[in-house]
This record gives structure tokens, sequence and C-alpha cells, in this order.
């Protein structure tokens, strides 16, 4: 297995699950208290490239995945967190990772994840007197 | 007292002026809302605001099967048309986990490398029309009709050319075109060599653009900034080089790195990556006349699971990542633009420059445009043509004529 994700398992150990599904694809299955830590320590420790964040409803809980590159290694990893609905809340991964601030715009406005300590937390594609309806939740279509 | 929306006491906030640059705005042909405070000359703080266009891709994407998903992404963008479906293909092949044909990863790249080609022409054109040079902005949309006229013949079509498809390529090159579109490939050496020279030895742009706007390496990180944007400010990646894939570990090219992370230096990146985009596709070109064989893996069904897709498009990473549930439509289809991250870095390059250097710094990162205006009249029911290409041209004149009439009248 490749050098970042076992530095990744020495450091939260099983905390977390990693799952390969290929060499050059790696899912980790992380708790929504943890969020922001993994997430950091992909960031600014191993240097991963920031990609971008996905949003997917499902019945019970929004599952929220954060993409990072490891160029040198031609590796994509991706955190995997399900917010669990009604609250659906998480930790804002913007104030460190600077570029995250418009997808989390976006998840908060498409499919209602509050992000909590977002920088800005404003509407980003939709206008501010929007109705409220989450237009990426499924039981909404 | 304070304003409550910016935070900023009412001594502050006289001493500012704000400089809308959009939604609409004559420099940029999507509607992009760039609100600029600014003191004196200088901008001290920028506001970007989107959702003027937003269509909604993703959610139609759902609606769509996994072979016609491709002609949607295509329409995302009308510049970088090839990059969407490529990245979109690869990630269901990833889902799949199939393996395309030789010819497929050749022809992928061809069509992805003179896609760049006319891209940065247009670019470079349009970095002429910003700094005046008008000169400029003409001759590289001239040679950009070349790269144009090479993808009608090969693919029949300037742009949207339609070729990917989850497997492979949807039509195979003719042996005749490649001699043809190979030595067009070759007469555009000299016109870039001309561009290489009129931008980058001339006094006045490096005084334009040297040292401005500049995006440093750590914000490059911060901010995720992908392609020429990233690599002009000294990070190494190209996503054609760090993650393989179409027919780049095969042949011998490059990737250009500058460290000053200025205008300049972005534009230095893509006039170089010109050259490197050439060699790409004659040696792809090249290997097509002895790889002959399928150009399609045939895939039927896309089993459960998830994939991921990139491909590093004119302006940078797209990223594409498709769910499956076993059905024959993918239940989440999330797409990333390189613009997405490239456009937010303007919050730490504008701010501090003049507002002349605004809008050649937001253009920098080469937000991007479509261009498919070419028409044929034709009556529906008989399918014949009723105006030609002269027509139009003629009718252009008339309507010039009676302009420049209607000025001096």
């Amino acid at each position: 297995m490749n050098d970042c994700v076992n530095k990744i398992k020495e450091r939260f150990g099983n905390r977390l699950n990693v799952f390969e599904k290929s060499a050059k694809r790696i899912y980790i299955d992380v708790k929504p208290e943890d969020w922001t830590e993994v997430a950091g320590f992909i960031f600014n420790d191993l240097y991963a490239r920031y990609q971008i964040m996905t949003g997917t409803d499902t019945k019970d809980a929004v599952e929220v995945l954060l993409h990072f590159a490891f160029d040198k290694d031609g590796m994509v990893v991706s955190l995997r967190t399900l917010v669990k609905k009604p609250g659906c809340e998480i930790d804002s991964v913007a104030n460190m990772i600077t570029g995250a601030e418009w997808i989390e715009r976006e998840i908060m406005e498409i499919l209602g994840v509050k992000f909590r300590n977002h920088p800005n937390p404003k509407h980003l594609l939709l206008t501010e007197d929007w109705d409220g309806k989450y237009p990426f939740r499924k039981d909404n279509v | 007292m304070e304003n409550i929306r910016s935070g900023k006491t009412m001594s502050e906030e006289k001493k500012r002026t704000i400089i809308p640059v959009g939604p609409f705005h004559p420099l940029q042909e999507e509607p992009e809302f760039f609100e600029l405070s600014v003191e004196g000359e200088k901008v001290v703080d920028i506001n970007i605001n989107l959702g003027y266009n937003h269509r909604g891709i993703e959610k139609l994407s759902e609606g769509k099967h996994y072979d016609q998903v491709p002609f949607l992404v295509e329409r995302i963008c009308g510049i970088c048309s090839t990059s969407h479906p490529m990245a979109y293909c690869q990630a269901v092949e990833d889902i799949t986990g199939v393996e395309i044909p030789l010819r497929a990863k050749y022809i992928r790249s061809i069509v992805g490398e003179l896609e760049r080609l006319h891209s940065h022409f247009l670019w470079v054109g349009l970095a002429g029309h910003f700094l005046g040079y008008n000169t400029v902005w003409m001759w590289a949309w001239k040679y950009r009709e070349t790269v144009n006229d090479i993808m009608e013949r090969l693919t029949g079509n300037r742009q949207h050319y339609a070729m990917i498809k989850p497997g492979g390529v949807r039509r195979d090159f003719e042996d005749e075109d490649i001699d043809w579109a190979l030595k067009m490939v070759c007469t555009l050496v000299k016109p870039i060599d001309m561009f290489k020279g009129a931008v980058l030895d001339d006094p006045v742009i490096h005084a334009r653009t040297k040292g401005v706007g500049i995006l440093t390496k750590e914000d490059a990180h911060r901010y995720g900034a992908v392609g020429p944007t990233a690599r002009a400010s000294g990070v190494p990646f190209d996503i054609r080089k760090n993650h393989p894939h179409a027919a780049y570990n095969l042949v011998k090219w490059n990737v250009v790195v500058c460290n000053n992370g200025d205008v300049f230096d972005k534009a230095v990146v893509r006039i170089l990556e010109m050259y490197e985009s050439i060699k790409i596709v004659k040696q792809c070109f090249e290997m097509l006349k002895k790889e002959k064989g399928e150009i399609d893996a045939n895939l039927k069904e896309i089993p459960v699971g998830e994939g991921i897709g990139q491909y590093e498009a004119p302006r940078g990473e797209v990223f594409h990542y498709v769910k499956s549930d076993g059905s024959n439509r993918p239940i989440r289809h999330k797409i990333r633009a390189p613009s997405y991250v490239n456009v937010p870095t303007a919050k730490s390059t504008v701010i501090g420059e003049t507002v002349t250097d605004a809008t050649l710094i937001l253009a920098s990162v080469d937000p991007c445009y479509c261009c498919t205006e070419r028409i044929i009249v034709i009556d529906a029911g008989t399918r014949k043509r009723l105006m030609t290409g002269r027509d139009l041209v003629r009718l252009s004149q008339e309507k010039t004529r009676e302009l420049a009439g209607r000025r001096t009248g």
C-alpha cells in the first residue's frame, strides 16, 4: 500500500476505515467528529492537493466526500462521511482549505448540510430569498 | 456606526468606491459579477458573485443514460468541449475497470491536444485584446481557424466533436486525413514562434504583466488552483503526466512550469505548452499509422460502484465523480470545472493591485467562453441549403455599409 495511505492509517488507526478500490483510488470512511482533523492532516501535513467535495443524498443522511489528489503518486484519496438527518451538521474545512469555501456553500444550499464555522455561509448559486427547499434532496423531486 | 454587510465603519466606507465588473461586461462573455472595492486606484477588496447562468447539468445528467451523458457534458463549455466527456468517460471506465483499445487512446490524445491548441490561441488573442494589442488578437484567431479546420475534417465538427464515449471513441480517423492533418499541424509552429516573440519580448507587455497579480505557491495550494494558473506558480503538476491516461504516457513531452506566479508567467506557460501539444499530436498521428485495430471496448453494463475521472483541460484539471447503482443512469454525477477553483484565487491576486490591472488579472486564469458562431440556413422540409457561406459574408458586408452610412449621414 502507498506510503501516504500508511501514514494516515498510522496516525488515526482504527478511527477510520480504509478501502482500496484500486491502487490509484482510495476511499476512507471517517466519523463526522474526526472530519476536520483527518482532512487537516492530509491537506497540511501530507500536503495533498484539495480537489473538490461531493454531496449525495441518501435516505437517512447526506453522504459527503472530500477528494484529495496525491499528484506525485497519481492517486486520489476520498474521505467519506455520513452527515445524519435531520440535524445534518458537520464542521467546515473552509477555514483551513480556502478553496473549499464555494463548494461548502453550494452543498449547504442544494443539499441542506450545515457546515459549522463556515467563514461566509451565504448562498452561492441560489438567490438569498430561496424558498428553503433543497434541490438535490431526493425527496424534493 | 458600522455597515452590517461589510463590517466596516462609516469613515472607512466613505473612502471606498465600489466598481462593478459584470454581471454583464464587455470584457467577459459570461455573466459573473466581480465587485471591486477601491480606494483611489487601489483595489482593497473583491467580492465574487455567481449563479447567473446555472444550468443544472449535474441534475440533468441523472436523467440520461450512460451513453448520452457525454453529449450533455460536452456542452458545459464550448472551448474545452472534449475535456468534460474525457473525464466523465474515465470515471465510468474507473467503475468498470475496463482498459480502452490502444488506437482509441491515441485518438483521444489527438483530439485533446488540438483542443488545447485552439483554446490557447484563443487566450493569446484575448490577452492581446485586453492589453490593447488587437493585431495579436486578429492573428491569433486567424491561426486558431487552422486548428478548427483540422478538427472539422477529422471529427466532423469545429467544436463539440462528440468523439469520446465510455470505452473508447466514436469515430475512427481516415489515413488520408491523418497525412493532411499532420501537414497542417506542422504549419502552426511558425506562427507560435511569432507569438512567442511578439508577446514575450515586448517591453510594454513586460511592463503590464511582470510582477502583476502574483499567485504564490502557498496560495495555489490553499485554493487548490489547477492547470496553467498553478503551473505558473511553480506547482509542477499536470494530470496528463501525474495521472496517466489516454496516450500521454506513450509519447515524449514535457510539463511547462514557471515560478513567478504573475500574469506574464501564466502567458509563458500557455504559449510554451502549445509546442508540447504539437509534439504530442505529431507523435500520436505517427503511431496511428502503425497502430490499427479496435477503437471501442464496447461497454455494455455499468456495475454498482463509484468512479473518479480527471483530465487536464486547457484551463486545468476537470474532475468528474460518477456513482452507479447498476441501472443505466448515474445516480450521482459531480462535476468540477477548473474555473471553479481558479476564479476564487482572484481574492489573493487582485487585492493590492490597481483597477487597470484587475480585469487583466481576472482574465489571466482564462475563465471560459463558448464559441460556435457559424450557421447553415436550410429548408427543414427539403433539407436544401438556402444560404451559403458567401451569402452570409455578403449580408455582413451590407450590414457594415449600412452602419457606416448611418454614421456619416
